[in-house]
């Protein structure tokens, strides 16, 4: 009776060896988990306006407008070109165009206003805030200790 | 009878004592026991400043690295070119060179992903100093430093400061924290994160004194800016008596002077020059100079005088209460 329980048992081991073996073949097939598709070129076209503005790490955007008057600041971009409403402390002054260091996945973004000698770059993130785009700007447009961090977002 | 009573309230009271004084050991605690530091320097000078710490542990082992925040004005540009080292020496861990923890390093026990900066400041402040335009500095042990069970570990912390590097005339209190990369800085309890304050630093150098230590009429923030930078005035109604003590409606009235030799006066009162209430008697205003003076492309505003005025305009507090303005010179260094 022993005997047999034993027999009985190894069987069942062999059988899940087995099942363990095939398990773990079949696992090694290799599967395409990336599909195909290549980065599109970032595209900002659209009016944006300032969500956040911060000098420094203090919020700029809660001072009543009539002091700063960021609410009112809109930044247009069309295909390299940008213009701006109601100006504010910026990376420049006056429209222009822009260009992102790499199209793909940028980190900065450089803007020649019109007239100007030289483009200035800014530092450029895009985080996805409450399921919309924003662009997050650092730049210093006064004196270099003095660091701005705006954070856009698309109107409409 | 008595005297058995007298005597077991006796060692009640003694196993009390005992038991509150184990509880005391047995937590883990940092303590700051003295801190050192000059209080007078040229701008450009190398301070130090003596931390003598003890480090006790519960249980443990621990391995831990050693956090150092020092609080400092934005100016002295602490993080930069080497401008602070720190060194430690302890008798039975040795001794090191502490390193600047990287921006991207998110704080032990930050609730909104923040960095070591962004947490001392948010946690501290600017300790006793009056002027908002200071930053923490943070370093850390390059290594962890590992300890036994109730281990009590005495070190002692040389903080060398290049102060002044700006070359301004400045009087400050600096700060220190020392704090574990694990436990951080908690939000009310500081026994793992001690923090101390020195007294009040004099740095000679040049131009108008910035007074981070004293209260004073108006102060600046940022205390370095161009006519691009948004400025912030702060005016204390209550340090002084003067003729606007009690008003709580004040408005700024101020003279651009521009690298061409122009002057433009903006002295209406009105919702663009009106001070803003923080605090009871405590007024700010925030403004773009550029846009206040309303000046042309090309032109560049290089210092403005300022007075605070009621809303009629006819009663003006200027510099220490006189008849004479408040300036502002717009250049970083």
């Amino acid at each position: 009776m022993r005997h047999t329980e034993i027999m009985i048992n190894k069987k069942i081991f062999t059988v899940l060896a087995l099942l363990v073996y095939v398990l773990a073949a079949a696992s090694c097939k290799t599967d395409k988990l990336v599909p195909d598709v290549t980065e599109s070129n970032k595209d900002i076209n659209g009016t944006w306006t300032i969500s956040s503005a911060t000098q420094n790490g203090r919020e700029l955007i809660n001072l009543p407008n009539g002091m700063t008057h960021l609410a009112d600041f809109k930044i247009t971009f069309t295909d390299g070109k940008y213009t701006v409403e109601n100006p504010v402390p910026f990376i420049v002054s006056g429209n222009g165009e822009y260009k992102f260091n790499d199209p793909k996945y940028p980190f900065d973004i450089s803007f020649t206003a019109e007239g100007a000698p030289a483009p200035v770059k800014s530092t450029y993130q895009s985080p996805n805030i409450q399921g919309s785009r924003r662009i997050v700007l650092t730049f210093s447009p006064g004196c270099e200790t003095n660091v701005y961090k705006y954070t856009l977002k698309r109107t409409n | 009878m008595i005297r058995r009573l007298r005597s077991s309230r006796k060692s009640l009271l003694r196993n009390l004592t005992l038991g509150m004084l184990i509880l005391l050991l047995s937590n883990c605690e940092f303590f700051i026991n003295s801190l050192e530091q000059p209080t007078s320097a040229n701008a450009g000078d190398v301070i130090t400043a003596k931390l003598d710490m003890n480090f006790q542990t519960e249980q443990g082992p621990y391995s831990k690295r050693i956090v150092v925040g020092v609080l400092a004005p934005r100016a002295w540009k602490l993080g930069q070119n080497q401008n602070v080292k720190i060194t430690y020496t302890s008798e039975n861990k040795g001794s090191g060179t502490l390193v600047p923890i990287p921006a991207s390093v998110v704080a032990a026990k930050a609730k909104n992903g923040e960095n070591w900066a962004t947490r001392m400041k948010n946690r501290f402040g600017i300790g006793p100093n009056y002027i908002d335009d200071m930053e923490w500095v943070p370093f850390w042990t390059p290594a962890n430093i590992e300890t036994t069970p109730f281990e009590n570990v005495h070190a002692v912390f040389s903080v060398q400061i290049k102060v002044g590097v700006d070359g301004a005339n400045t009087s400050v209190k600096l700060g220190y924290v020392v704090c574990n990369d694990d436990d951080g800085i908690g939000d009310d309890d500081i026994k793992l994160s001690p923090v101390k304050y020195a007294d009040c630093l004099e740095v000679k150098g040049e131009g108008d004194l910035i007074d981070f230590c004293n209260p004073s009429l108006t102060s600046l923030n940022p205390t370095k800016a161009l006519d691009n930078d948004y400025q912030t005035i702060s005016y204390n109604n209550v340090l002084i008596d003067t003729q606007l003590k009690g008003n709580h409606d004040l408005y700024l009235c101020a003279t651009a002077h521009t690298s061409d030799g122009k002057s433009i006066n903006v002295c209406a009162q009105n919702e663009t020059s009106k001070l803003m209430e923080t605090d009871p008697n405590q007024f700010q205003i925030t403004f773009w100079p550029r846009k206040l003076f309303n000046v042309e492309a090309g032109q560049t505003i290089t210092s403005m005088d300022y007075f605070i005025t009621n809303k009629a305009g006819n009663i003006k507090v200027g510099y220490g209460n006189t008849d004479a303005p408040f300036t502002i010179k717009f250049a970083c260094e």
